[in-house]
């Protein structure tokens, strides 16, 4: 088997073909019946209803070949695309450019994803002029936002997602401006006040989790008997929640998770329509143990 | 590698992090600042693991990496904050510059925008950051000398005006990397006063000998 996943990004050295093999064997299953069923629902020329159904399937996994055209759809950016003239994004392209924004994403080209062979410069479908291109157009038609970086990952997992540029542009546009509100501009204010809130919610979860444990017996099991007090260690480190949360939130979790997960979060992203997601149960899950492993690495006598 | 660490790290006086109780080990947070793309990620990926990479991914954020130095008979151990050098996330700088005992503020010496974007970290730290703070100015990327803008001299002079160490570096061909870092390991306070916390005071912090937290990563260079 390839030493690189179909994402373009190299296996690990210890990664475990043989269980992966058996366990794509039996997926490959599921993955067909699904895929049956999603043509079933949003074939050619059918288009998607956002409902309880939609939500199920959502949650399930959303084929390969039609993550593009579902993304386009939950996240309501295809009804923007069509309010849009036909020829906006190439004519955005075309405009004029600020030299500045052209160069401060031209360093970043050769900077993003450089161990995925589709970011590479002499690979035949290379993605980097399409992350140029979709970058600088975006750049100009939202100028309060410009060029921010980390941008560049999530065009580039857009794009060994969706393979197509103009797709890529307004997907960019709505996560941008709908889902992660002021995350991206000089300020930064929406993704101050959003760690504020993650801070906030691992201060008060595990004396949550404690309450919880009376009423509900899955709280019970082992793993959530002994919630360690997160909020309480990274204040005693003196360390304060940007230095901790930036990357992630900023990148959506690029560097940190899984190419398959990280497609997961988008799509959740998109569903929801709000970084919301971020602060639901199974994810503040997860980030607790984001965090510890994060902390962890933060080598302090204490 | 350098050499000189190994040497270092057989003399008598230096001892393990977690060995017997002679010597004693200091700890300082270090932070690296400097326009976007000047090779800060570079420079610390060069001394701390001893690599290079061609193309760093960009940092989002900031980095954390420790590592430590032998001096005579002090461990020195850095705590390194490595900062994303895009302007816009320049309103999260004091927080990791908040109680550092040293700054490396880095320039490319192949970019003039580089070198006066690092004068105005030089100021924002004089001004802001812990009065104490050790200093340096690097100018990276010395292996491309044919592609010069920032003449040596110049950097000199503004450094000594300021009262700044001063190196040309290369994280490519790890010329003077190590040598920054030991630079300022020097010049750093190691008294037996400095033992306030990294988050609060200018001073060092020193550590219990039977601590064993210091690093003993793969490129570790010394105290092996």
């Amino acid at each position: 088997m390839r030493k690189i996943d179909e994402y373009g990004f190299e296996r690990p050295d210890d990664f475990d073909y043989e269980s992966y093999e058996d366990f794509m064997s039996q997926y490959l299953l599921v993955l067909a019946k699904r895929a049956k069923k999603w043509s079933d629902l949003f074939g050619e020329g059918k288009s998607l209803k956002r409902n309880i159904t939609v939500k199920r399937y959502v949650r399930k996994g959303i084929p390969g070949s039609l993550r593009a055209r579902v993304w386009m759809s939950v996240s309501g950016a295809d009804v923007i695309r069509e309010q849009a003239p036909p020829d906006f994004y190439s004519r955005t392209l075309a405009g004029p450019k600020d030299e500045a924004l052209v160069d401060i994403v031209r360093t970043d080209l050769p900077r993003t994803f450089p161990d995925n062979v589709f970011f590479t410069e002499d690979h035949q479908t290379s993605h980097r002029q399409m992350l140029f291109n979709v970058l600088v157009a975006y750049g100009h038609h939202n100028q309060e936002v410009g060029y921010c970086q980390g941008l560049n990952y999530i065009v580039g997992l857009l794009l060994l997602v969706t393979k197509d540029e103009e797709t890529a542009f307004w997907l960019l546009k709505v996560l941008v401006e709908y889902t992660l509100p002021k995350y991206y501009v000089c300020t930064m204010e929406g993704l101050i006040t959003d760690i504020d809130v993650l801070s906030e919610l691992v201060r008060t979860w595990p004396a949550k989790i404690r309450m919880s444990a009376i009423q509900a017996p899955r709280f019970r099991e082992p793993h959530f008997k002994r919630v360690p007090d997160v909020h309480a260690h990274v204040t005693n480190l003196g360390l304060q929640w940007p230095v901790i949360a930036t990357k992630w939130f900023i990148c959506l979790f690029a560097e940190v998770l899984p190419t398959e997960v990280l497609s997961l979060v988008i799509k959740f992203c998109y569903f929801l329509n709000s970084i919301r997601f971020h602060f639901s149960q199974p994810y503040l899950f997860s980030y607790y143990y984001l965090l510890i492993n994060e902390v962890n690495q933060i080598d302090l006598p204490f | 590698m350098d050499t000189r660490f190994h040497r270092m790290a057989n003399r008598p006086g230096v001892q393990r992090p977690n060995g017997a109780a002679q010597g004693k080990i200091c700890q300082f947070k270090l932070v690296l600042l400097g326009e976007s793309a000047v090779g800060k990620s570079s420079l610390v990926l060069r001394f701390v693991k001893g690599q290079f990479h061609e193309y760093q991914e960009s940092t989002i954020g900031a980095a954390f990496l420790t590592q430590t130095v032998c001096l005579d008979d002090t461990t020195v151990k850095f705590e390194i904050w490595d900062t994303a050098g895009q302007e816009r996330y320049h309103s999260l700088a004091p927080m990791y510059y908040r109680g550092a005992q040293a700054a490396i503020v880095v320039y490319d010496i192949t970019n003039q925008d580089t070198f006066g974007r690092a004068k105005t970290w030089v100021k924002e730290l004089q001004r802001q950051a812990s009065p104490s703070i050790v200093i340096a100015l690097a100018g990276n990327k010395a292996d491309l000398a044919n592609k010069r803008v920032v003449e040596k001299e110049e950097a000199q002079t503004y450094a000594e005006d300021n009262g700044l160490l001063f190196m040309e570096t290369s994280a490519k061909t790890a010329v003077n990397v190590n040598d920054i870092f030991l630079a300022i390991a020097k010049k750093l306070p190691k008294s037996e006063q400095a033992t306030g916390g990294a988050g609060t005071s200018g001073q060092g912090r020193r550590l219990v000998e039977s601590e064993g937290s210091a690093q003993k990563g793969p490129g570790s260079s010394c105290c092996k």
